[in-house]
């Protein structure tokens, strides 16, 4: 079968893709690492340069862990959103929820300031903070989402929640201090640096959760992707199913922004590129696809904005945006059109 | 006499908007019997998508009982109903990359769990059910890149392949050409013909008249069962047309459009074919054809045939003007 080999060799191909880019990842930075030193530490585990271990070890191998989970994660809940909601634009955030982070990380740094809760500023208050504020929206979401059955009003009504969640979020980035308004901005422009490998021990289990009830769902995904009424035909409880797609969703976009800040452009962007390159619209295929081409994308991403050989780093969103979005829209014009 | 397969007791079929009733269709009963086709038969908003989809569970029933071969829809698992009732509804479905053999492949999901693979029984049946309704050259094709007429029969694929004793259809017929109605209600009445239930809405009368076995016609006030003939003898095909310029014209088996006639021709000469389609013609324009009394005619149209080309004369005098074609007669007298 013509199909099952070019899945195949796709997969391959992706895979040996995140293995090139974890090492190039891994080895590239700031800091330069002698290569003779991976090669020691790959082989032996051991290590010339105290330094350099310690960098590798709480820096960089968490990064990278960081970086596989949050590509993966978005682009996985990128992939629901568009199926469930059968719209192109759908992605990640189009619940709210980055909103909602959003807003928990806005009253932590602009809380700490203007009431001197030093305590709340720190890297796990604003973790914990992103993670109460996308549980929030997440509730939110999800009780609107067993009373009402209209898809199309599902939306407006996420994006009305993100709006109104947003408008509190200005109101006190209106009235925060300078420098906590500069910590808030540099947290919008998402960073995979900020997840040590004590926060990892909260976000692997997260985001693995979150991935297996993607993969879980791929045949009712499928079936909501024809349409509403073939999967209520078919015997599937769909407002149940859709409570726990967007419980999915939410576990993988809500951990995904509290550790690393809001990350553009995967969630919407990957799951397109995976249908189209795997021409199929099975989800069964789609949910492990998404998973390596959102993980080698955003690790690609991350080695562009450490500026190989450069002492700088610039933000991530920035890069995930500039460099994604040409790819997309050469994609788009070359298929003349993008659906689910 | 066939088996009862689906038994409806003084169903109310209709929804509910917040509390208040917003549709209630008046309670009736039916029975459905194994290897019927049924076409259910009404004007728009009468109440047939509403009456399919509370058969299909879709929709509640507001009050009344339906067995499905004896037990109250209600009382099966979504699982198992999955696997008694297949129900295409009439919005296509719609996939960018879905081809056909996976889009029929869904139809058997019911019959595993949600980690179990597709047997190779499964996809013999899949795949004989595109080869039933013809599609098997167009298996790898996306479905949103088929024609009306083909996505409609690899949704009776899908129906097919599902493996269920009922099917029900919403509008199969609608937005196709007629070879591709006839085609399509074809290919229901052999799934009939094997021993299937099936009910199918439709506007297609003309269609559904040779094929389907039983019309279901919803009335505002009830529903009228029969074989199509039943109905035509009875008159009853008449109320579906009630108060509008629509009559059914049991002779012909044709709805015709009520012409409020103004004046009188008559037409003479030529053969019945070409007399019956001039006054059809002549009857568009506002002038009654068939009348007893010719004293007050107005209008008097010859056919006659020289020289093997067909004419229309206008008047009874030698130099009356001549048409070579029923369009210049009509733009003649239009004016």
């Amino acid at each position: 079968m013509r199909d099952r080999s070019r899945n195949t060799f796709l997969f391959s191909l992706l895979i040996m893709g995140v293995v090139l880019l974890s090492l190039l990842d891994v080895m590239l930075g700031s800091v330069s690492i002698p290569f003779s030193d991976f090669i020691a530490f790959f082989t032996d585990g051991s290590f010339t340069d105290e330094t350099n271990r310690s960098i590798l070890l709480n820096f960089r191998i968490p990064k990278l862990v960081s970086a596989l989970l949050a590509g993966s994660a978005l682009a996985v809940s990128g992939l629901q959103m568009q199926t469930v909601f059968r719209n192109p634009l759908a992605g990640p955030y189009i619940l709210g929820i980055s909103s909602g982070a959003s807003l928990g990380v806005a009253i932590v740094l602009m809380g700490a300031s203007a009431f001197g809760w030093t305590f709340l500023g720190s890297k796990v208050g604003v973790v914990l903070a992103a993670l109460v504020g996308s549980f929030f929206v997440l509730m939110l979401i999800l009780s609107v989402s067993l009373r009402i059955r209209d898809i199309t009003t599902l939306l407006i009504l996420g994006m009305m929640f993100g709006t109104a969640v947003s408008a509190v979020t200005s109101l006190l980035q209106y009235f925060g201090s300078e420098t906590s308004l500069r910590n808030f901005v540099i947290w919008t422009m998402g960073s995979l640096g900020g997840v040590g490998r004590e926060q990892l021990v909260l976000y692997i289990p997260l985001v693995i959760s979150g991935l297996l009830m993607a993969w879980f769902f791929a045949r009712p995904l499928n079936v909501l992707g024809i349409g509403e009424l073939y999967a209520r035909s078919l015997g599937y409880n769909v407002k149940r199913l859709r409570f726990l797609i967007f419980l999915s969703t939410s576990i993988l976009a809500g951990a995904t922004t509290a550790f690393n800040g809001p990350i553009a452009f995967i969630g919407i962007a990957v799951p397109h590129l995976v249908r189209m390159s795997f021409r199929t619209s099975n989800h069964a295929i789609l949910v492990p696809a998404s998973i390596l081409t959102g993980a080698a994308i955003l690790l690609l991403c991350d080695i562009i904005a450490q500026l190989p050989g450069s002492a700088m780093v610039i933000p991530l969103n920035s890069v995930a945006s500039l460099m994604g979005i040409p790819v997309v829209v050469y994609i788009v014009l070359r298929s003349k059109r993008v659906s689910i | 006499m066939a088996r009862t397969v689906i038994d409806i007791k003084g169903l109310v079929a209709g929804y509910r908007n917040g509390q208040e009733i917003a549709f209630r269709y008046p309670a009736f009963d039916a029975v459905a019997h194994c290897g019927e086709l049924i076409a259910l038969v009404g004007r728009n908003g009468v109440g047939k998508s509403t009456l399919l989809r509370t058969l299909t569970r879709l929709k509640p029933v507001l009050d009344g009982a339906v067995r499905i071969n004896g037990r109250y829809i209600d009382d099966i698992s979504g699982n198992d109903f999955a696997r008694l009732v297949s129900f295409i509804p009439s919005e296509p479905a719609h996939a960018s990359h879905t081809n056909v053999y996976e889009f029929v492949c869904m139809a058997r999901y019911p019959y595993h769990g949600w980690f179990e693979s597709l047997q190779m029984s499964d996809s013999l049946l899949v795949e004989r059910a595109i080869d039933s309704v013809g599609l098997t050259n167009l298996k790898k094709r996306y479905i949103d890149n088929l024609s009306d007429g083909e996505r409609q029969r690899a949704m009776i694929a899908f129906a097919i392949a599902q493996d269920t004793p009922i099917i029900i259809m919403d509008e199969p017929t609608a937005f196709l050409d007629l070879p591709n109605k006839f085609e399509v209600m074809r290919l229901l009445r052999e799934q009939s013909l094997q021993g299937k239930t099936i009910i199918i809405s439709t506007h297609d009368l003309q269609t559904a008249f040779g094929l389907v076995d039983t019309i279901w016609l919803m009335l505002p006030k009830g529903i009228k069962i029969g074989a199509p003939e039943d109905l035509v003898l009875s008159g009853i095909l008449n109320k579906l047309v009630d108060n509008t310029p629509v009559y059914f014209d049991a002779k012909s088996g044709q709805f015709v459009y009520n012409q409020p006639f103004k004046k009188k021709a008559i037409v003479v000469g030529g053969t019945p074919t070409q007399h019956r389609w001039t006054a059809n013609a002549l009857q568009r324009l506002g002038f009654e054809t068939d009348f007893t009394d010719s004293s007050a005619d107005e209008l008097f149209v010859q056919i006659c045939e020289e020289e093997g080309k067909v004419q229309w004369k206008l008047g009874r005098g030698d130099r009356s003007p001549t048409f070579d074609s029923i369009r210049n007669l009509c733009l003649y007298i239009k004016g």
